[in-house]
């Protein structure tokens, strides 16, 4: 039994409109794998398909060795936390109540939290730096408080996968990268693997171990009805080590942009021409 | 001197003289407002029931031209305004939504009076008719027995038949006197104490209504009298069970009630803390069971009287019958035999 | 979007120990207590707080020679208004709640998917048209009806987006207000009188005959968000974040709709529409104690209960006449409600 996500020939449509086709790959456990590509590529569509929140039009997902298909909601709940693209709350729950919210799949029907339940969200709120923040209004906290406690609560979930979609947006140069050090510091100390979306194809580079870079599906239904001489594209432009993957051609691939990598001091930076 | 009186003759001829010419003519509705009529009226619009009621046993029935469709239980009273006013089913049929008069339904008709029931001077259907399309209103608003008979007095003077509005006033009269001449001397403190109640159950009829007047000459007394609170003095004052319970009242009435039954009130769960009034430990607990025959409010209140008597004080009109009564009554006053209403 | 509104009285809660907190928080549980006692020392009826205990003493098998008046008025009259009270305003409170949870809003109220327009079409129909058909069933039944239609003209492939919610319990209110307008004028004045009189909510009718009815639908309601309140937590976060945790956001949507109108429309049914309640008490609870609905929901039963029956109180032997009560509500509520939506705009929705 393999150890980590399997994802099989994966194809996804909304209402007929393929969005995802032809996917194939083998993330390992304890890495993080970065998801790249432009706006509406699908990421988080995939990102979806992964914890079963959406069901595939065809191939499979398979975690640990078992079909996501066959799995009930908590079961993968209690496998994969996943922190879902902004979120807003109109009533001043506490961060802790917020927290704690990511115990469910550990609780049965007809109780609430307990103590225990309630040690596992401080250390969460702990493990991401948001210890202090524990009786504040969720309401009243700035977007990068906000994006760790919603990262605490998908660890409370006590998960081995953590799905986060774009942890770094709406956040400010200096916030985002402390999510992304948090997020490190999470799949080094704790042995979770992360699964997330970026935009900025830098952070990409500096903070995961693989990355998949996406494209848009061209629109021409996977069959094929042109006569050949486009063979059918799916959606993964590359998969691999940061460094293979995130060349300006592969770039130039998925964008349709021209960048160059320019090297500084032992790091590379892309850079839009 | 002698040529003074001659002229004050002619002056005083003239002026008895001048409704047969359709002069126009002032009188005062239930709400004190002056309303002027050519008298008589030819085209008039009945929006309120009981005034019409009244205006069939005076007036002439071809100077109606339409009515109001918000006639209670219609379906049951039919077959009199057929007999009564043989062009009934053609009139128009005034609409109402939400308590508004269609105003153009009753512009197109082109009344020269409209008849209505308004509370105030100020309510909106009054002032939309009188006001926005200048149609003389004359508003009915009964709230004691002495108005049912000016509204007697009135509809001779719309309809310019003055004579038979006094015979059709005495007529009632002596019906009433059948019941008033026993209950007269009785001293209040002899008399039930009579709970009326309305559709909402505990909604009643205060000191300052028609009902309340009624009762006292059917021989009870309105158990608002006793209660010491302002409420009382309302024309429709809620009362509080409690307040009901203290005041025991020896008799309950009910207004025509489709949803309950005196013995609900007597057994039924729901009324369970009613168990200890007066009335329903006595099982006195009536109900109006005919809207149509003893409608307070309409001419036939000799009717409603008698029954409500013949219920508050049964000793004392052991011998009436009301039923021998109705017949009579209704030829005097609208020429046609109950309950088959054919002419005579 | 942030709501400021109590936010001193949190920071004063939250910063002092927790022991003062949850004293409060006992001290709310037991409101219902005095609460009750008080009420059942007032009334139109002349009895001395001496001659109730005395009564209740009777009740346990000591003839104290009372005329047996005094009973019915204690044990008939008041004892089932007390109570039906107090059990009206822990079911609007609690189903206030629930749906403010569902919906994430904290301005909706129990009314929102037609309940109260379904009612008053229900018992308007019983009250003026069909008359064999008992008010309170007909209220009942039609205020579900109501809610049920709303709920499935929002639901496409299985999922029942909030949004779409309130715009069907808008549609559905505005259609059953339309039949209400077309009974009102078919019927003739006097049921019309009825009719309104009943829509203003009363508790003028109460008795035990009544509470037995309404009560075994009520209490499932409320003890089935009582015991899943905790969930409405996870359900006012918004449904990714409820999906992300593994739960299922439609089915507990819809457990919690079913609750909270089978509660409300039982309370409904034998109480007219009460308006504002069910605003106003979870959300004064909100600005002392936060929006926890592990800690919100019993308290508004307590609290509601307690509420309901002191402003019953006022309704019943204020001016010694009865004035409906779901007037007072509405005149206490409509002020409190009105800065309640400039201090929140809106209450926050997005
Ligand atoms: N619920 C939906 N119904 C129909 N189409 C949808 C739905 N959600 C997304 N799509 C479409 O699917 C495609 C992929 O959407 P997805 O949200 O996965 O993109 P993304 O890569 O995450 O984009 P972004 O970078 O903007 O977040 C888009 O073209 C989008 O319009
Ligand atoms: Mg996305």
């Amino acid at each position: 039994m393999s150890r980590g996500i399997e994802i099989k020939n994966l194809s996804f449509a909304y209402d007929g409109q393929s969005i995802l086709d032809g996917i194939d790959l083998s993330i390992e456990r304890g890495a993080i794998v970065t998801m790249l590509g432009p706006n509406g590529c699908g990421k988080t569509t995939l990102l979806k398909t992964l914890n079963g929140l959406l069901r595939p039009k065809g191939g499979e997902v398979i975690v640990d060795g078992r079909a996501i298909d066959r799995m009930s909601p908590p079961e993968i709940a209690r496998m994969m936390g996943h922190v879902p693209q902004g979120h807003r709350s109109s009533f001043p729950f506490t961060v802790l109540d917020i927290v704690l919210t990511g115990r469910l799949p550990h609780i049965s029907t007809f109780s609430a939290p307990g103590e225990r339940d309630e040690e596992v969200a401080k250390e969460s709120l702990d493990l991401v730096g948001a210890g202090h923040l524990t009786q504040r209004p969720y309401t009243q906290i700035s977007g990068g408080e906000r994006q760790m406690v919603m990262i605490a609560r998908a660890l409370a979930q006590e998960p081995q996968f953590l799905l986060l979609d774009e942890p770094t947006s709406y956040l400010d140069f200096k916030n985002q990268i402390g999510v992304l050090k948090t997020v490190r510091k999470i799949a080094d100390r704790e042995g979770v693997t992360v699964i997330m979306t970026l935009h900025d194809p830098n952070h990409a580079l500096a903070f995961s171990d693989h990355v998949v870079l996406l494209r848009k599906l061209d629109g021409k239904k996977p069959d094929g009805n042109g006569d050949g001489s486009h063979p059918h594209r799916a959606n993964v432009v590359a998969f691999g080590p940061p460094f293979d993957v995130m060349t300006p051609m592969n770039i130039q691939e998925a964008y349709g942009m021209e960048v160059e990598l320019v090297e500084h001091n032992g790091r590379r930076i892309l850079l839009p021409l | 001197m002698k040529i003074a009186l001659y002229l004050a003759g002619m002056a005083l001829c003239l002026a008895l003289a001048m409704p047969a010419f359709g002069e126009p003519v002032e009188l005062t509705d239930n709400l004190g407002r002056t309303v002027t009529i050519d008298q008589p009226c030819h085209k008039i619009v009945f929006l309120v029931e009981n005034a019409l009621n009244t205006y069939y046993s005076v007036g002439d029935p071809q100077s109606v031209l339409a009515v109001g469709n918000n006639i209670f239980k219609s379906e049951l009273k039919m077959p009199f305004f057929e007999a009564v006013d043989p062009d009934f089913g053609q009139k128009g049929k005034i609409g109402f939504e939400s308590g508004l008069v269609n105003l153009e339904a009753l512009a197109a008709e082109d009344p020269d009076l409209v008849v209505l029931w308004a509370t105030s001077p100020e309510a909106e259907n009054l002032k939309a008719i009188n006001d926005t399309l200048g149609i003389p209103v004359y508003a009915v608003f009964v709230t004691s027995i002495d108005d049912m008979y000016k509204q007697v007095e009135d509809m001779g003077i719309i309809s310019g038949r003055v004579e038979r509005a006094s015979d059709v006033e005495a007529i009632m009269k002596g019906y009433m006197e059948e019941v008033t001449s026993v209950t007269d001397g009785i001293p209040d403190e002899e008399r039930p104490k009579v709970y009326w109640m309305w559709t909402d159950v505990l909604g009643t009829t205060g000191r300052n209504s028609g009902f309340n007047d009624i009762i006292y000459q059917a021989g009870g007394i309105n158990v608002m009298n006793y209660w010491d609170n302002d409420a009382s003095y309302e024309e429709h004052p809620p009362v509080p069970l409690e307040t009901l319970i203290s005041l025991n009242p020896d008799v309950i009435y009910m207004w025509y009630n489709e949803n309950l039954d005196p013995e609900d009130v007597i057994n039924g769960t729901d009324f369970a803390g009613w168990k200890d009034i007066n009335a329903v430990k006595a099982g006195r607990v009536y109900e109006i069971e005919n809207p149509f025959l003893f409608d307070a409010f309409s001419p036939r209140m000799p009717m409603a009287l008698m029954h409500l008597a013949k219920n508050i004080q049964p000793e004392l009109f052991a011998d009436l019958s009301i039923d021998d009564k109705l017949d009579g009554f209704f030829v005097e006053m609208y020429s046609v035999h109950y309950p088959e209403y054919e002419h005579t | 979007m942030k709501i400021e509104y109590g936010r001193r009285w949190q920071i004063a809660v939250h910063n002092s120990s927790f022991n003062y907190k949850g004293m409060l928080i006992g001290l709310f549980l037991l409101l219902p207590i005095p609460a009750f006692l008080i009420s059942m020392m007032i009334g139109t009826f002349p009895l001395t707080p001496g001659e109730i205990v005395g009564l209740m003493l009777a009740r346990l098998g000591m003839d104290l020679g009372y005329p047996s008046v005094y009973e019915t008025v204690i044990f008939q009259v008041r004892l089932p208004r007390v109570l039906m009270a107090m059990m009206v305003g822990s079911i609007l409170s609690v189903s206030g709640a629930a749906f403010q949870g569902i919906f994430r809003n904290p301005l909706v109220s129990p009314y929102i998917l037609g309940l109260s327009s379904g009612a008053a079409f229900g018992a308007a129909l019983s009250l003026g048209v069909i008359h064999w058909l008992p008010v309170q069933i007909s209220a009942f039944l039609f205020s579900l009806i109501a809610v049920g239609a709303a709920y499935f003209m929002a639901t496409t492939k299985g999922k029942t987006p909030v949004v779409s919610l309130v715009l069907s319990g808008v549609i559905i209110s505005a259609v059953f207000s339309a039949l209400l307008a077309i009974v009102q004028i078919a019927v003739d004045e006097k049921s019309l009188q009825s009719i309104v009189f009943w829509m203003m909510g009363s508790m003028n009718t109460a008795s035990w005959s009544k509470l037995e009815s309404s009560l075994p639908l009520a209490l499932a309601g409320c003890l089935g968000i009582l015991i899943l309140r905790w969930r409405l937590n996870i359900l006012a976060l918004g449904d990714e974040e409820a999906l992300s945790v593994g739960m299922n956001p439609e089915k507990y949507k819809a457990i919690f709709v079913v609750a909270a109108a089978l509660a409300a429309s039982s309370a409904v049914a034998v109480a007219g529409i009460i308006g504002l309640v069910g605003l106003i008490v979870p959300h004064m609870l909100r600005m002392i104690f936060g929006p926890d609905h592990r800690v919100l929901i019993p308290l508004s039963i307590t609290f509601g209960a307690a509420f309901m029956v002191l402003v019953d109180d006022l309704a019943r032997a204020a001016l010694g006449f009865e004035i409906p009560v779901g007037i007072i509500t509405t005149l206490i509520g409509a002020p409190f409600f009105a800065y309640l939506l400039r201090a929140t705009r809106a209450g926050g929705w997005e």
